[in-house]
């Protein structure tokens, strides 16, 4: 995937200024999320030694697609899959987000912790979101990691929602040439159905899969394809959990 | 052959539909997002359907600019 100069310079700024604050953003966020709201990740070191092992495996971009309960589902993520000391060494593996540009557009704080955690705005106009995944694609293409949700929005059933998932995540996957995408899955022990926010005090289970994507189709039917067999794998991995926490 | 076509693009569009009253009622001006209600990705299932019902191929482009039910037929009837 090529980008003009005029895209490819504000997403090389963004990553410089990113980095550069991350070391405080992301104080503030584990900060509140571990002393303020109480939250807990499950093995918090055996997830993080899972995802060194599978960033070392991969040194190309990686395109990780987890299941989508709260609006911090990312935030999470990113706590849990790094320490502060690995993602400064290792910046690439700070996750670029792809956020509804509807859900922060209307407050400047929401904007500024979006560009500061590298978040690409995606607008629901169909040619400027075709822009944002060109440019996730060139990322990807690039070393970066990508996170985007394959369920386009928090599942309301509480479950993987693998009626009304998106196929984007299909595209980006075909255009970005890599063979495997990361599968989480994603939830705290209180978490029945979506919510904005996980309960207080709520402690998370995170497991990962790589997994790749095999197509003999081509176009929308092998993005249709890819866009399923993420899904599939995150009922699957769904069902495991279900199966642990009978 | 217009007729016909418009009819089998409801027929097709009608499982992704979730405005049923919006579709009986349909003509060419209608939408398939806003008043058919259909879930953007799911258009793209909507048009391997057309593809595989006219057996024919339709490019991105041609596929981005289907919006409403006339787009459709108008892209069906300059491929069959």
């Amino acid at each position: 995937m090529k980008l003009s100069r005029q895209q490819r310079w504000p997403l090389f700024v963004q990553k410089i200024v990113a980095y550069l604050c991350m070391p405080l953003l992301y104080f503030l966020v584990v900060l509140w999320m571990k002393y303020i709201k109480n939250y807990r990740i499950h093995d918090l070191r055996s997830v993080r030694r899972r995802f060194k092992q599978i960033s070392q495996q991969n040194p190309s971009g990686l395109l990780i697609c987890p299941n989508h309960l709260t609006y911090i589902d990312s935030l999470l993520l990113a706590w849990a899959f790094s320490s502060m000391g690995s993602y400064l060494i290792r910046f690439r593996t700070f996750c670029w987000n792809l956020p509804n540009a509807r859900n922060v557009q209307e407050s400047v704080l929401y904007r500024v912790i979006c560009y500061l955690g590298k978040c690409i705005l995606i607008d629901e106009d169909p040619e400027k979101a075709k822009q944002t995944m060109n440019k996730a694609a060139y990322l990807l293409d690039h070393g970066h990691y990508v996170m985007v949700f394959p369920e386009g929005r928090r599942s309301q059933s509480g479950r993987v929602d693998s009626e009304n998932y998106i196929y984007g995540v299909g595209k980006l996957h075909m255009d970005s040439h890599l063979n495997q995408v990361l599968c989480v899955y994603l939830r705290g022990d209180k978490q029945q159905t979506a919510t904005k926010m996980p309960a207080r005090g709520d402690r998370f289970y995170i497991r990962m899969k790589l997994q790749t994507i095999d197509s003999e189709q081509q176009g929308r039917r092998a993005m249709r394809a890819a866009a399923g067999q993420m899904i599939s794998t995150l009922e699957q991995m769904e069902a495991d959990y279900f199966k642990q926490h009978k | 052959m217009s007729n016909d076509v418009f009819e089998q693009v409801k027929e097709i569009v009608s499982p992704y539909c979730k405005n049923k009253e919006a579709l009986e009622s349909a003509t060419a001006e209608t939408s398939f997002l806003e008043d058919l209600q259909i879930n953007s990705a799911r258009l793209v299932d909507i048009v391997i359907d057309f593809e595989d019902e006219f057996d024919i191929e339709v490019s991105d482009e041609e596929a981005d600019k289907i919006r409403t039910m006339g787009d459709a037929v108008t892209v069906i009837k300059a491929k069959t």
